[in-house]
């Protein structure tokens, strides 16, 4: 392997510059001969100090750093630049098909109003029998794994067409993995409300089943599946 | 009405797909034994005519769904606009002429088989 990496980043300063171009550095390998591709951005930003990224916990927990690793998106802090340089480049971009702010850093705005539209909460009035918490089986348990892991990152939401061309109309996976979190959760009283509202033209159907939203998902999840279940649910409920 | 658009789709499709199978196994894949006078008793049967009337509605309502997707994907002012800068504020223009298009191609396809075909001209 290279001793170098040529990294490639995408940088854009709406108060500067008239369009966004792509700067290349050369970043050194440590000893170990490869790193996470949070570290190549952070060791570009030690010669730039005007690049811009977000990141946080740095371990795959907080989903904030979620880039577009050599056409990718993936979470920088977590995919080694062996898994994703092509030869010893990479290209790194912001998320696909949200506004950008700076260099790497996108408008999350869209994928929020989506999560916000899909109400991301436990929808109870019922008298809690027990006096302290709803108690639920462990089978009913079981059937939100899967669901609730997502730290939304907007990795699947940003790698959907379907949510390119449509974000305001399209849930978008990412969102749409919640909703179902929330259909399936037998603790919840509004899964009838819950997919009526979601029974239009867009809002699920729009998913063409491209499932580039379950390939791309840092956490392994599988948000077409989970689509596909609400729309199995919608059928059912005509 | 999502779920509707679902079953139609699928409805449509069902219908696409006995007719192309009926007409390759029927003429296509054993065209021995059929000449010019058996395939026109056969086509004009009221039964075929009916048959290819479903065929071209469904074929009508499937493609109307696929093209106005095609439509809200590519001809909106976000899409335009990324493909060219300042294309997107001619959406609307882009769309009526797509539009346009599709509805002559309807019109061309109706009259060719209604008045042409089922009705017997």
């Amino acid at each position: 392997m290279s001793k170098f990496l040529e990294l490639s980043l995408y940088r854009f300063d709406p108060e500067k510059d008239q369009r966004p171009y792509m700067a290349d550095y050369k970043i050194e390998y440590g000893s170990s001969g490869n790193m996470m591709v949070i570290d190549a951005i952070r060791k570009a930003q030690e010669k730039d100090s005007t690049v811009t990224f977000r990141r946080s916990c740095a371990q795959g927990v907080c989903g904030s750093d979620g880039v577009n690793m050599n056409g990718q998106n993936g979470l920088a802090c977590i995919t080694p630049v062996s898994e994703v340089a092509k030869g010893n480049k990479l290209e790194v971009r912001p998320l696909p098909g949200l506004p950008v702010i700076k260099d790497l850093i996108v408008d999350m705005k869209p994928f929020y109003d989506q999560y916000e539209k899909i109400k991301p909460f436990l929808d109870n009035d019922d008298e809690i029998a027990t006096g302290h918490e709803r108690l639920q089986s462990p089978s009913d348990r079981e059937k939100l794994d899967g669901l609730y892991e997502c730290v939304l990152c907007a990795c699947c939401s940003t790698s959907c067409p379907s949510f390119w061309w449509n974000p305001e109309k399209f849930v978008g996976p990412a969102a749409l993995l919640q909703a179902y979190r929330f259909i399936a959760d037998t603790r919840d009283k509004q899964k009838t409300a819950r997919l009526k509202k979601l029974n239009d033209a867009f809002s699920v159907y729009r998913c063409h089943g491209i499932m580039n939203c379950t390939s791309v998902c840092p956490k392994g999840l599988n948000p077409s599946k989970a689509i596909n279940e609400i729309k199995k649910e919608l059928r059912k409920i005509g | 009405m999502g779920t509707f658009y679902w079953y139609l789709q699928r409805a449509t499709a069902m219908i696409l797909l006995a007719y192309v199978v009926f007409i390759s196994f029927s003429y296509l894949i054993k065209p021995w034994g059929i000449d010019a006078s058996v395939w026109h008793n056969d086509i004009n049967s009221l039964e075929m005519k009916i048959f290819t009337f479903l065929f071209i509605v469904s074929m009508v309502i499937h493609s109307i769904q696929g093209l106005k997707a095609v439509e809200d994907d590519y001809f909106s002012e976000r899409t335009l606009g990324m493909f060219v800068s300042g294309l997107g504020s001619y959406a609307k223009i882009f769309r009526f002429i797509y539009r346009a298009f599709i509805v002559l191609v309807i019109l061309i396809i109706s009259y060719i088989v209604v008045f042409n075909y089922l009705m017997g001209m």
